[in-house]
């Protein structure tokens, strides 16, 4: 397969650019185990059965036998249970809530980095809750679902029944596993969508410009349509949400009532005022 | 990538659009009434419109293995004349027996005149006599919102009309809301120029609850995209949808629609 530019390459979606590293590069275990939970993810979306096959996939991997995936409800800031494997049912309750900042998986997305205990047994950092002990695990890491390296959409944990240290590589690739699961607990963040649509509505916003310079310069006088979307051109400098909403609001007729007659049959795309 | 295409003027169309939408995974298209770009002069104008959306097209889809359904009515843009519209309903229940007919549509209103609303009227009573689906569609640009809400005002005050049977299309940022919260089903068009793009189409089913939307082209003799549905479904898994969400929308939820109509037969 010929190789291409760096600067087509750039251009292509960040999942895209993967693949297509991926097929230039032979690819390791780990690199496989991220384009399959990839692929599951993307064709089942982040459903219960969907997060549980990759927690399984995850856990196999690792060599591990206890684990969750907690994803952020950003409207009560706390963690919620979405997957687990091997939780006892008398910590449930604790585990299937949690506030940020509590706990290993709470401290993990307080802090945005991964937080480990060699052995939850014996463990007096403070940093697992006392009924981590219940799980009988040991060695255990938990570490935050970091979507473009600053946004929070939850924790993935995982634990053995010995003590354990993982390595820096092993802590690499299950953050690289919580980005992806990230990525599909929510819409796409700030820079995906500057990534996708920056240079098409830079296009369009030139084009208004160059639209108004050119009425500005033809002879005549201004109509109701050029006034109307100067006004609607003030909704765009709103902070306030939904100026796609104001905008159409601010080019439709206002009046309530049927008009007596249609006199045509198109539609000049702003309110005339009058009929 | 499998889609329903729900809403597209095929009579209009060459046969190279049935050619594409069927290799892009269209599973059926339906079509609605509509103008056809000058005023008819008579009802007989009429009748063999209604022949050729209920025999004719059809057949024409067949040879490309894509089932084609149909809607009847007199489209609001010639309902200015009255005597003329009561001619043409009452040629409408002969045509309902066709199989391939779903309903009445795309009834609505064009620059919301008085007579527009009477004629919608009586296409919202003939559909209610004659217990058939609706199809809605709302007027233009700047005539939109006020032409929505009449639309909702009228199918609200007849009591016969059950809102999960009628579909209001062309919604927009400004509409989409009012027409969900009436409990109907909306319609999203994909227009390169007026009513919706895909990315606006998506915000809004990102914004809004998915569960009663449906995507459709519209494609006529104007400017318009016989294959914008499997495009923007396209531009869904871009931004990070699923497949199986992306298959809710452009499959699943127009097929749980239009399969209240006997007539709807498309493996799902």
């Amino acid at each position: 397969m010929a190789n291409i530019g760096s600067l087509e390459q750039a251009m292509l979606p960040r999942w895209h650019r993967n693949q297509m590293s991926a097929t230039l590069v032979p690819m390791n275990t780990d690199a496989r185990l991220l384009q399959h939970l990839d692929g599951l993810l993307r064709t089942q979306g982040a459903t219960d059965d969907a997060l549980l096959a990759v927690l399984d996939q995850v856990l196999k991997h690792f060599d591990c036998v206890t684990g969750t995936i907690h994803a952020l409800n950003r409207t009560s800031g706390l963690l919620e249970l979405r997957a687990q494997r091997c939780i006892p049912p008398v910590i449930m309750d604790k585990v299937s809530r949690i506030p940020v900042g509590k706990g290993m998986a709470g401290l993990a997305a307080q802090r945005k980095e991964p937080v480990q205990v060699c052995n939850l047994r014996t463990d007096t950092s403070g940093q697992a809750k006392p009924g981590a002990k219940e799980t009988k695990m040991e060695g255990s890491i938990a570490l935050p679902m970091l979507v473009d390296k600053a946004v929070l959409r939850g924790v993935l944990g995982v634990a053995k029944p010995v003590a354990y240290e993982f390595t820096a590589a092993e802590q690499g690739l299950l953050l690289q596993l919580g980005e992806l699961i990230g990525r599909h607990f929510g819409l796409a963040t700030k820079p995906a969508v500057l990534d996708h649509y920056f240079i098409e509505v830079r296009a369009k916003l030139i084009e208004v410009a160059a639209f108004l310079d050119r009425v500005d310069r033809a002879e005549g006088e201004d109509d109701y349509r050029i006034q109307a979307f100067r006004a609607a051109l003030k909704q765009l400098e709103s902070n306030q949400p939904e100026r796609a909403k104001q905008i159409l609001l601010t080019l439709s007729d206002p009046t309530t009532g049927p008009i007596p007659a249609a006199k045509g049959k198109s539609a000049s795309g702003a309110y005339p005022g009058k009929e | 990538m499998r889609y329903i295409e729900p809403h597209a003027h095929m009579v209009s169309r060459t046969t190279d659009d049935y050619a594409a939408m069927v290799a892009s995974g269209c599973q059926a298209v339906c079509e609605p009434a509509f103008w056809a770009g000058f005023d008819r002069r008579s009802a007989q104008g009429f009748y063999d419109y209604f022949a050729q959306l209920t025999d004719y097209e059809p057949k024409r889809a067949a040879k490309y293995g894509l089932p084609h359904f149909s809607w009847l009515c007199l489209n609001p843009k010639e309902s200015e004349d009255v005597k003329l519209a009561d001619e043409v309903l009452a040629l409408i229940p002969e045509f309902l027996q066709h199989p391939n007919v779903l309903g009445i549509g795309e009834i609505g209103l064009n620059k919301n005149s008085r007579n527009e609303m009477i004629v919608l009227e009586k296409h919202v009573d003939l559909a209610a006599r004659h217990d058939q689906l609706i199809l809605v569609h709302t007027p233009h640009l700047e005539d939109k919102l006020k032409g929505t809400k009449l639309i909702v005002d009228v199918l609200k005050s007849d009591r016969r009309i059950k809102p999960g049977r009628v579909i209001i299309d062309h919604v927009e940022e400004h509409t989409v809301q009012l027409v969900l919260d009436a409990g109907f089903w909306a319609g999203i068009t994909l227009y390169p120029d007026s009513k919706c793009t895909p990315a606006r189409a998506i915000d809004m089913v990102e914004q809004y609850s998915a569960e009663r939307l449906w995507l459709n082209c519209a494609c006529d003799w104007g400017q318009s995209d016989s294959l914008a549905v499997p495009k923007t479904g396209r531009e869904m898994l871009k931004r990070g949808h699923s497949v199986a969400a992306m298959d809710r929308l452009l499959f699943q939820n127009p097929h749980r629609f239009l399969s209240q109509c006997p007539n709807f037969v498309v493996p799902t």
